[in-house]
């Protein structure tokens, strides 16, 4: 069984006494919101846009829901989620769809400038290749391990290793390339 | 990667996961539900919707859909019944209407306000859509969700506007036509019998601009103020690419006319796609050993507004170099770029097109081999930064070389 270790935000706070709820009991609703906010940070992190990051992450749960007497029985419905997120993430064609989404609700979005603070390492990741970005991504905020990036992304662990390697020195290197620019200034 | 790195990485994350944990907003599981509900009912608009959107875009798919065949005129509501509350005229008449009693017709406003349901079980008449496939607009319903074929009542708000001391009500309805349609602004005063009745339209998209109205506020003045959107959501087009804008409007005269705000959009940045088309690359000998070839590059802007710059990347290998005077065109130095070799083009017009005879060097004793490169071109705005199109696989074509 792959192991759920997203940081459970905006739900009840994980029972001591009891590890995993039972998948069978498990509430949509509670579902929802145990997840929604970690992968939306996630889909931040991957796309670089916090505004269409919660919109596919709202339409891989509506897909979810739309299949959650089958979901609601898998041993991990978070990893089901989490793919279909990432899926729309890097998958444009179905970015349509979420385009309609936002139809539908007819909201007014006034999405805020991103924080200062993220700024520098969101600029870092874009100038990371897509795939060594999804590796880094969910290694370090969606804390998967190897295998499961490996098994998310249908890739040899090896693969995902050479990823995570390239991606995180990149990103090092980036990172102070940026650091050292603001001392520059 | 120093240990150090290692640290100072996960906590760069950490530091992130925090930061946007604070900014993320959740429309919460019932959203879910309301779209799941509303999808089982529109999945073949959406469907129709998403293929047209492959083949055109927003334009072309909008407009596809308005040329498509008729629809049947039809009833809105199933199960007609008599307008309950259309109040019926006479001394019977309910609370909405004391001014029904009045013997002198011109002389008292209409009163009685109008609430959102009130509107919704009336039976009112629209002034008419535009031509081509619409919904039916007399004696109908407005209704409250967006099922396809209804006039739907997306947004709703009161005020004087007609300046007779009573509230009127302004609707905005859109005509539900797989994930977009027509849309109008519409305001609704009492008769003296107290029904229901249209005054008249603010507003309303239209094939050109604005093809999207996006919200609605009555202003203590009279002034009904509308947010309109240049180009319609839907199709791949985002809605955040839409420019708005809020345009006031005054009933005068017996209809509305403009008053304050915008009346005409600029170029959207997004409305550009560049199309581009590239020839192969065959390298010949030259004289002093070297090898020398060139490539057709021609870039075409088929979209409605201009690309302030344009972005063109040849990824070949970083042993073909940039020769000749074919680079001319290039605000930057294609000679200094490596790989791919970039070049920066100026503002290239919608329905413009540039071409360019682009030369190569191969240094004698470089070996390069044969190969596929990509040629790419992507729109900049006025800052340099580059601009998302709505369709983008064509700007990009692979070449070979050899």
């Amino acid at each position: 069984m792959l192991v759920t270790r997203e940081v459970r935000v905006g739900g009840p706070p994980p029972d001591p006494g009891s590890p995993v709820p039972a998948p069978a009991e498990l509430v949509f609703d509670d579902f929802y919101h145990a997840h929604f906010r970690s992968l939306v940070v996630q889909l931040t992190a991957y796309t670089g846009d916090r505004g269409q990051a919660q919109d596919l992450v709202q339409e891989a749960f509506c897909r979810a829901y739309a299949n959650w007497a089958r979901l609601a029985r898998y041993d991990d419905p978070l990893a089901w989620v989490r793919r279909v997120a990432w899926n729309l993430g890097h998958n444009r064609w179905r970015r349509l769809r979420t385009a309609q989404a936002w139809l539908l609700r007819q909201r007014e979005t006034h999405v805020a400038e991103p924080s200062p603070d993220r700024v520098a390492l969101d600029t870092a990741l874009a100038k990371l290749p897509p795939k060594q970005r999804r590796a880094v991504v969910l290694h370090y905020l969606a804390d998967l391990t190897v295998a499961e990036i490996a098994a998310q992304e249908r890739v040899a662990e090896g693969t995902v290793k050479s990823w995570l390697h390239r991606g995180r020195a990149a990103l090092a290197t980036h990172l102070r390339d940026t650091t050292e620019e603001v001392r520059d200034v | 990667m120093s240990e150090q790195e290692t640290l100072g990485l996960a906590e760069e994350f950490a530091h992130y996961r925090r930061t946007v944990l604070a900014e993320v907003e959740v429309p919460g599981p019932a959203a879910v539900r309301r779209t799941a509900r509303g999808r089982g009912r529109r999945r073949l608009a959406t469907t129709t919707a998403t293929v047209l959107a492959l083949f055109g875009g927003a334009t072309l798919g909008y407009a596809a859909m308005s040329g498509g065949p008729d629809r049947e005129p039809g009833p809105v509501d199933p199960t007609p019944t008599i307008s309950a509350s259309s109040a019926p005229s006479g001394s019977a008449s309910p609370a909405p209407s004391p001014s029904v009693t009045s013997g002198s017709p011109t002389a008292t406003p209409p009163s009685g306000k109008i609430s959102r349901a009130q509107l919704l079980d009336a039976s009112v008449t629209l002034p008419a859509w535009r031509a081509g496939p619409g919904c039916p607009t007399s004696g109908i319903r407005l209704s409250g969700d967006d099922r396809e074929g209804v006039n739907w009542l997306l947004a709703f708000d009161q005020g004087d506007v007609d300046g007779d001391g009573a509230v009127e009500a302004v609707g905005l309805v859109q005509c539900v036509l797989g994930s977009g349609g027509p849309m109008q602004v519409v305001a609704f005063d009492r008769d003296q019998q107290g029904r229901i009745v249209t005054l008249g339209r603010v507003v309303a998209t239209s094939i050109d601009k604005p093809q999207w109205l996006f919200a609605l506020d009555v202003v203590d003045d009279g002034t009904v103020r509308v947010q309109v959107g240049d180009i319609a959501p839907g199709g791949g087009w985002p809605g955040e690419w839409s420019q708005r804008q809020w345009r006031g409007y005054r009933f005068k005269g017996g209809s509305f006319a403009q008053v304050s705000g915008p009346t005409s959009f600029g170029p959207n940045p997004h409305d550009v796609n560049l199309v581009v088309t590239a020839s192969n690359l065959v390298l010949a000998d030259a004289p002093d050993g070297s090898r020398t070839g060139t490539i057709t590059v021609r870039i075409r802007n088929g979209g409605h507004g201009p690309a302030a710059y344009v972005d063109l990347r040849i990824g070949l290998p970083a042993a073909v170099r940039p020769d000749g005077d074919g680079w001319a065109a290039c605000r930057n130095d294609p000679e200094k770029t490596g790989q791919p070799v970039s070049c920066d083009l100026n503002k290239l017009g919608a329905g413009k097109e540039v071409r360019l005879t682009l030369g190569f060097r191969v240094a004698a004793g470089a070996t390069v081999g044969t190969g596929k490169a990509d040629v790419d071109a992507r729109p900049m705005n006025a800052s340099f930064d580059f601009v998302e199109e709505v369709y983008d696989p064509d700007n990009t074509v692979v070449i070979t070389y050899r």
